[in-house]
Formats: structure tokens, sequence, C-alpha cells
């Protein structure tokens, strides 16, 4: 209780509310007093200590509900300051928090995407690199598709010469030979051995 | 190989003895009777060299054969000597090695000649003198007529062969011709 009643005339409160509202009233009631006619002067006195004495209850009354919540309509205050620091001071955190990782993801995705593009233009020199190379080969393989299909057409020309050739020096032959046959006669016979027999003869 | 090894140490056997009777051509023309009598009769060949026979049988067989040819003693023993030695089966390679022996004895040399006609007397004497004069050696000349050969001789000297034949000449421009250029 009197912790109660310290609290409530504190020397701090005394003077920043308690007293002015006090002086207030008594100013106010004395004012309308002195405003007031001569006959009436009975009657308005004792409505004065009438509102004086309201005054001072409405004024207790107004301490006592001051001491009951003021504390903890202070607190309460307090607490939704602090709550509401920690809201933004967490918001700003959170928001430094999220700026970060945005960089973060940021410098990853032109990490990912300068990547990409180094994949890209990997994948399309390889792609370059192996059109070429099977152009190359194609043109290869296509040279010596031609130059065996020459080797092949020049061994066939040259087999067909061969075979003709050989038919035309049979055909020659057998030609040649029914001729002598019809040809030679014993005396030409005859004529040949004695060359023969000189021919050899000289020869050896 | 060794059967001409044989043969020959045989044959310088024989042509010594025919040597010294000085009857070359006349043992060798009875060697090469009895061989030629050998080789046309099978059965007689076939007896010879079976070694199931013995020696005498086959003596006594000779001896059977000898009472009906003409053949000299020297001729008749040396047969002998080979059924002995169970050698009768290379008689026609001591034969052949005999009759080189015998030339080369004689200084004479066979000539096996193919013609595509008949060689007239003259035309073969003259073959002959030319292949004398060729060899430097007596010549023994024998002639075949060959057709194929179209025209010409082909003359076999030993182992050397002259070949004069149209047909010879006309391989060899069937050859050129074939010949690629």
């Amino acid at each position: 209780m009197r912790k109660i009643f310290k609290g409530i005339f504190s020397r701090r409160f005394l003077l920043s509310s308690f007293l002015p509202a006090v002086l207030f009233i008594i100013l106010s009631a004395a004012f309308v007093y002195a405003s007031g006619g001569s006959e009436e002067e009975g009657h308005h006195a004792g409505q004065f200590v009438t509102f004086a004495w309201k005054t001072v209850n409405v004024v207790i009354l107004f301490a006592l509900l001051y001491w009951a919540v003021a504390k903890g309509i202070k607190r309460f205050f307090a607490g939704r300051r602090e709550s509401i620091k920690e809201s933004i001071e967490t918001a700003i955190a959170s928001k430094e928090d999220a700026k970060k990782k945005f960089d973060e993801y940021s410098a990853k995705l032109g990490k990912a995407t300068g990547e990409i593009e180094e994949i890209t233009r990997m994948i399309t020199a390889q792609g370059e690199a192996e059109k070429k190379k099977i152009i190359e080969d194609a043109k290869r393989t296509t040279e010596k598709m031609k130059a065996d299909a020459k080797a092949r057409i020049d061994q066939e020309f040259k087999k067909v010469r061969n075979q003709l050739r050989k038919e035309a020096a049979e055909l020659s032959v057998e030609m040649a030979e029914t001729i002598l046959k019809k040809k030679v006669k014993k005396n030409d016979h005859e004529l040949m051995v004695k060359d023969f027999l000189d021919r050899m003869v000289r020869l050896n | 190989m060794i059967g001409s090894e044989i043969a020959k140490r045989y044959s310088r056997a024989f042509l010594a003895i025919a040597g010294e009777d000085v009857k070359y051509e006349e043992y060798y023309n009875e060697l090469k009777s009895f061989s030629l009598l050998l080789d046309q009769n099978e059965n007689l060949k076939g007896f010879m060299d079976n070694p199931v026979f013995a020696q005498s049988e086959k003596i006594a067989v000779l001896d059977e054969i000898l009472m009906k040819i003409v053949v000299s003693p020297v001729t008749a023993n040396f047969l002998k000597l080979l059924i002995q030695k169970k050698r009768i089966s290379v008689l026609p390679e001591i034969e052949d090695c005999y009759q080189q022996y015998m030339d080369t004895a004689l200084n004479k040399v066979r000539v096996k000649v193919r013609s595509a006609y008949q060689l007239s007397d003259d035309l073969s004497e003259q073959i002959k003198v030319r292949m004398e004069e060729l060899t430097g050696k007596k010549v023994e000349m024998e002639t075949e007529k060959d057709s194929l050969l179209l025209g010409g001789i082909v003359v076999k000297v030993g182992d050397t062969l002259y070949d004069g034949s149209i047909r010879a000449q006309l391989n060899s421009i069937r050859e050129l011709l074939r010949e690629e250029i």
C-alpha cells in the first residue's frame, strides 16, 4: 500500500500531472465563485464545496486509474515498440539476407549462364568439328570409292583388253595356221629345213 | 638317284668288258633286245621283279629264254649277275647309261629329228652332215614324221632341242601378240 501511494504521490507525478490538475480545478472553482451575486452567495458556496469535493474525487479516481493502468499501458507500448523494432530489424535482416541470396543467386545464375554459353559454344564447336570431320571422311570415302571404281574399271578394261588381245592372237594364229597348212608345200618345207640348218650351224 | 648310281656302276662295268672285247654296240643291242623283251612281257617282268621267287628259278627261266634268243655269253652272264644281285629291275636304266657311255666312247651322238614331211635321203644326209659339223661327233640319226609341225624340223641332240618348225614360230607369234604393249 505504501508502495502504491509512493507511486501515486511521487514527486515527479505530483509536479508534472497531479498538482497542475488540482490547481486548475481550484482556480476554475475560484473563478466561478468570484463571478457570482451577493444574494446567492451562500448557495453558491455550498455548490462550490460540493464541486470541489467532486473534483477531488475525480482527481483521485484518475490518479488511481493512472496508477493501475499506466504501468501496463507503458509496458504494453514499450513491448509493442520493442516488438516493432525487432520486427523491423528482422525485416531488415531478412531483406539483407534476401538481398544477399538474391545477389548470390544472381551471381550463380550469371555464372550458370556463362557456363551454359560456354557449353553451348563448346558443343557448337564440337558439332562444327564433327561436321567438318564427317564431311572430310565422306570426301575421303568418296575419293577412295572413285579411285577404287577407277581401279576396278581399269582392271576390267585391262582384263577385257588382254582377253581381246588373246582372242585376237589366237584367231590370228589360227588363221595363219590354216593358210600355212594350205600354202606350205614340201618344197617350202625343204627350203625351210635348209635355211634352218644354215642358221643353226652359223649360230652355234 | 640311288637307282641311277647303281645303273651307272653296272653300265660302266659292262662297258669296260665290252671295251675289252671291242663289242660296244653288239652288247648294247643284246642288252636292248632283252630289255625290250621284258618291257613287252608283263608276266616275265613281274616274275623277274618279284622277290618271292628264288634267284635260281629266275636264272633257270632266263636260261630258257636265252636258248631261244641269240645272246653272247658275256651279256648272258651280265643278265644272270643282275638277277643274282636283284638288280634286274634297273635294266632299262642300265641300258640308257650304257648307251650314253658307249656313245661317248665311240665319239657318237644320237640325233632325233622330227619333220613335217618325210625327209628325202639327200636332205637327211645334209642334216646328218650339219649335225656332225655342229657336234664334232659321229651322228646316229633317227627321223620321225610329225605333220603337226606344219613345216620345218625339230632336232634333238642329247638334251638340247633345236626347233625350226612353223609350229614353233606360230607359238612365238602367239606369245608376242598376247603380251601387253
